[in-house]
């Protein structure tokens, strides 16, 4: 019936947006509607009959006058649509470990497989690219290429990839085959307003079972990139789990295969995101290879999972810390004291112990902030931090308050 | 009555007077007219820092030796603590409450871990339980500074050490060295002397017993940090309680009040 009216499904209209063809300009049919409206009411003012009768007839040649001028403005419905081999289809498939399992004794990559067998016509209408997604984006010849060994799922960063090449490329709609097992954290904002803002079509293909019945997996482990030699090191491990609510399991950190760092917790409910930190020491200076794996449980179905490796630059440097306290405190000295149990850093302090007396801690030499607090960009940008406690803003000068903002500025 | 009746009552008034009038004019010059002052307005003010008096039992209570009864923690409180603190907010930024803070090392208070510096008066007379001991050990081990004064002579240091060796068993006490930092976080003190109190002062000695000599000896922590400041053969506290009187000498009154204000900055900022 939609169609009889309006020649098109109502699909259409809802993927597609109408517009006026006509020259003439928009607010030119909304005058002459004015125009028309007055005229129309003119009888009824003139006779002054104010019953329902003739209000009823204005609205209806109102009306009837409204579509003759919309037919004139030439209405018609705007629909993208790809072009025949003009347009490019991105065709992504997962390429991670859980594309190895097998759902019903048919592994997942095969099923991958058949269904681009299934979709190779698509080549003949529009030109194919096929990419393979793991830890990033990797174009393909063929479908063979897929190992199911990436050892990360990342479909934002995939996704984010190949709308980046759609400034080069006329890429008119993506595939994405995946089982949706993404354990970068989800895609964020970003990603998602920077593919619509593309408006490219994304037709998802899901594989294998939509919940995996006994599973635990990593979705993500964030450490710092570079951290001080022997200094505490905090990873922030993201996992979920299905089956195994309130079981323990047990998180171990190695590097370069030798064990640093365990941690046991409690599983939260099935499909439940949860954040476990585990602290170590990051041990001597240079690049670490860290390993995050989470204990494979009895009866879990895809162990390939547990696993998220990260590069992290331990380094030597020992940065100075400058901490200015206006009067004694005793958080002073215990901050004093925490600090100095950590080899990473070193503290120098200035104490006002009196009004004319500042008490210095820690001075590299003699003659270091002997004349209070540091006036010269040598003096100040020696220190990587400064902390201040307990000093009013007019203890500092116009000067050293803006090398405190070139300070803070550089970072 | 008689005349011999009359003579006697008058005799005996004559000499209950005189005792009384004698005892009224040898009345000491550091009679203590301040003993229950009034309390500050401001006495109730949470501030930074406050002058905690450590209340311990007094030695003898538990034994047969009641040689000296005359020392326990009360002596020059509380005018000495509030004397002295005044001389804290004069001449520091720490701020500072104007009346002390009694603590003590009984189980069920907890209080004195709330106050990182504690001054024991005459410790040459004190007498810890075991349990004391071990509390005031973790006390200092978590960062507490303990300063003891008003104590002389060998006898004294025996009775001090006697408790003070439960609480550090295997660290010893050593002579605090004058280039130590506690000597000079805020006023220079290499030239020391001796601040004798009150009671001998009208003698012209500066010592009691045999403490003839003043000893700035110390407890160190495993930093290298004073953790007990000992304070032998002088009285501070009374160079503190007595600052405002004019007999008694500034040189010491001065002396102690810069040795109180060093260890208290020491204590805030090692």
């Amino acid at each position: 019936m939609f169609e009889l009216f309006f020649k098109y499904p109502i699909e259409a209209f809802s993927r597609g947006e109408v517009v006026l063809l006509g020259r003439w300009p928009l607010w030119l049919l909304g005058v002459l509607l004015l125009i028309g409206a007055g005229a129309f009411a003119w009888p009824i003012v003139r006779n002054r009959r104010f019953d329902a009768r003739p209000f009823v007839v204005w609205g209806l040649q109102t009306a009837t006058l409204g579509m003759l001028l919309l037919m004139l403005w030439q209405p018609a419905l705007s629909v993208s649509t790809l072009r025949p081999q003009q347009n490019i289809v991105a065709v992504i498939a997962d390429d991670s470990r859980s594309m190895s399992l097998a759902d019903n004794g048919v592994v997942r990559r095969d099923v991958v497989l058949q269904t681009l067998s299934k979709i190779k016509d698509l080549d003949k209408k529009f030109q194919v690219r096929l990419y393979r997604s793991g830890a990033g984006l990797e174009r393909m010849d063929s479908p063979n290429q897929l190992t199911a060994q990436a050892p990360a799922t990342r479909i934002g960063e995939a996704l984010k990839q190949v709308t980046a090449e759609a400034g080069s490329l006329p890429i008119g709609a993506v595939v994405l085959l995946s089982d949706g097992a993404d354990n970068s954290g989800g895609i964020d904002l970003t990603t998602l307003s920077e593919v619509r803002r593309h408006r490219i079509p994304i037709h998802t293909v899901g594989i294998g079972r939509e919940k995996i019945e006994r599973d635990i997996e990593m979705v993500d482990a964030q450490l710092p990139t570079r951290v001080l030699a022997d200094s505490r090191l905090s990873a922030q491990i993201t996992l979920k789990s299905f089956g195994y609510e309130n079981r323990r399991a047990r998180i171990n950190i190695r590097e370069n295969g030798k064990a640093v760092a365990t941690r046991e917790f409690t599983l939260k409910a099935d499909g439940k995101e949860q954040t476990e930190a585990v602290v170590f020491n990051a041990g001597a200076a240079g690049i670490k290879n860290l390993q995050m794996t989470l204990e494979p449980l009895d009866g879990e179905e895809n162990p390939n999972n547990n696993s998220v490796t990260r590069l992290v630059s331990a380094e030597s440097t020992k940065p100075r810390i400058l901490y200015i306290e206006g009067e004694p405190k005793w958080e002073y000295k215990f901050i004093r004291r925490a600090i100095e149990e950590d080899q990473a850093l070193q503290l120098t302090s200035m104490l006002r112990t009196t009004q004319n007396k500042t008490y210095r801690q820690q001075v590299e030499t003699a003659s270091e902030l002997e004349q209070g607090f540091p006036a010269t960009v040598d003096e100040l940008f020696k220190f990587q931090a400064v902390i201040i406690g307990g000093v009013e803003a007019n203890y500092f000068t116009p000067t050293q308050q803006e090398l405190l903002k070139q300070f803070v500025d550089r970072g | 009555m008689s005349v011999r009746s009359i003579t006697i009552s008058l005799f005996l008034l004559l000499s209950l007077w005189s005792v009384v009038y004698g005892f009224q004019r040898s009345r000491p010059w550091w009679y203590d007219e301040d003993r229950d002052p009034v309390t500050p307005a401001d006495a109730d003010e949470k501030t930074e820092y406050a002058f905690a008096r450590l209340q311990y039992p007094s030695y003898g209570r538990s034994s047969d030796r009641i040689w000296n009864l005359r020392g326990n923690w009360t002596i020059d409180y509380p005018k000495a603590d509030r004397q002295f603190v005044q001389g804290v907010r004069r001449l520091t930024r720490i701020h500072t409450r104007s009346v002390e803070q009694l603590v003590n090392l009984e189980s069920d208070n907890d209080e004195i871990y709330n106050f990182p510096w504690t001054y024991v008066v005459e410790p040459g007379h004190w007498e810890l339980t075991d349990a004391q001991a071990q509390k005031l050990r973790d006390y200092l081990l978590r960062g507490g500074f303990l300063m003891t004064d008003d104590f002389h002579g060998t006898f004294e240091w025996e009775v001090f050490m006697e408790s003070m060796r439960k609480v550090f068993p295997d660290r010893p006490v050593v002579d605090i060295d004058s280039k130590d930092e506690i000597f000079h976080v805020l006023y220079d003190l290499d030239e020391r002397f001796q601040v004798p109190g009150v009671v001998t002062f009208g003698t012209g000695r500066t010592y009691e017993y045999d403490g003839v000599e003043g000893k700035w000896r110390g407890i160190y922590d495993d930093k290298g940090r004073i953790m007990v400041a000992i304070c032998h053969n002088m009285d501070l506290g009374d160079a503190w309680e007595w600052a405002d009187h004019p007999n008694y000498p500034e040189k010491y009154a001065s002396m102690a009040y810069k040795i109180g204000i060093n260890y208290i900055i020491y204590s805030m900022t090692h």
